[in-house]
């Protein structure tokens, strides 16, 4: 797991923005896509419902769901507590592939590509990256190693810090080297958080 | 000068924690090997496998061994054979800049490791093989006194690369 992110410059004035990228949408991923659009045939993030699987090379994730999380979290970990402002909210995903690599190996690459290549958008256009990913046992508390019988989980939840007051999300999944078909960024539509 | 005291046996040690310093004498150097099978390596950006590597793991193999032979060959007091052994040594540096694990380690990003080279017998095999590289290169040049624990170093870190290697050879 990462530590927190630190708050860009433009969120420095308001409290617990850890995670937060961009107020406006500028960020990373804003500009990834306004480079895909200036290189003629690029295209828009491909679109995909829940439960689709996202074929992204060695990699295939389906994404299921999000939630916040409630208080206090399933497990004590300080990635799941927000700073005022903030809620902390997860993102359930599953993969399947990586033929061939030990466990170790299918773990080091899960937690460090849900960590590296996710981000959690709002309806205006805030971007959030990723701050942690477990597996889902971790994050039920029942597995504190993540591997449990020394098989990597195949279902994990991916946290995020955001907005409180935001409620609509989608998650953009980054694929670093797309194969033909396969899409440079895929847009997941979450829905509306449900809040308790 | 000589070398003396035995040659190190084969032994398995932890991945060498080794990254600095490494631009001082790798940045140096830089003519691609034309043709070579670690071309293109350096655009990939996720999931290289032992199948597309194995060939390029190959060479840096048989370059290492190459360079080690002109570097004893130094080390006993051969001076003639400083030239073939630059020589080698730049190749040995195209090759590895070519598989891009240079620039990995320099991005001081984990995850890109991770995205590159899933596999663990790979990261293995790229740590002393650019460890090897880094202390072959530094005894050639002479920047330290061209002491037999450098080359010694080398030597072990050379056949680390060699154990993992035909782990997936």
């Amino acid at each position: 797991m990462r530590g927190l992110a630190t708050p860009t410059a433009a969120s420095s004035s308001q409290p617990g923005r850890a995670g937060l990228v961009s107020r406006r949408p500028d960020g990373p991923i804003a500009w990834l896509l306004v480079g895909l659009l200036a290189c003629g045939g690029a295209s828009q993030p491909a679109a995909f419902p829940l439960g689709e699987p996202i074929p992204l090379g060695i990699l295939e994730l389906t994404v299921i769901r999000m939630e916040a999380v409630p208080s206090p979290p399933p497990v004590p970990l300080s990635i799941l507590h927000a700073q005022p402002g903030d809620r902390v909210i997860v993102a359930y995903v599953e993969w399947d592939g990586l033929e061939g690599l030990a466990e170790q190996d299918r773990f080091y690459f899960v937690e460090t590509f849900l960590e590296d290549r996710l981000t959690l958008v709002d309806a205006v256009g805030n971007e959030y990256r990723a701050l942690s990913a477990l597996t889902r046992p971790m994050y039920a508390n029942s597995d504190p190693r993540g591997m449990l019988g020394g098989t990597v989980p195949r279902d994990w939840v991916v946290v995020f810090h955001a907005l409180e007051d935001e409620r609509d999300f989608a998650l953009l999944v980054e694929h670093p080297e797309p194969r033909e078909g396969e899409p440079e960024v895929a847009r997941v539509e979450l829905g509306t958080l449900d809040v308790p | 000068m000589p070398r003396t005291g035995s040659r190190p046996k084969r032994r398995s040690f932890p991945l060498p924690p080794l990254f600095f310093g490494s631009m001082l004498i790798l940045s140096c150097e830089m003519g691609a090997s034309g043709g070579s099978a670690c071309e293109g390596l350096s655009d990939r950006r996720m999931g290289i496998t032992r199948e597309e590597y194995r060939p390029c793991a190959g060479e840096i193999i048989a370059t290492l061994d190459a360079l080690r032979l002109e570097l004893e060959r130094i080390a006993d007091g051969d001076t003639a054979a400083l030239s073939t052994a630059r020589s080698i040594s730049r190749e040995l540096r195209a090759l590895i800049r070519q598989t891009g694990i240079e620039a990995d380690y320099r991005s001081f990003r984990p995850g890109v490791v991770f995205e590159r080279w899933p596999d663990g017998d790979l990261r293995a095999f790229n740590g002393y093989a650019f460890d090897a590289t880094f202390q072959y290169s530094t005894f050639l040049t002479g920047s330290f006194d061209r002491t037999s624990s450098r080359l010694d170093e080398g030597v072990k870190a050379h056949e680390g690369a060699r154990d993992a290697y035909r782990r997936f050879e």
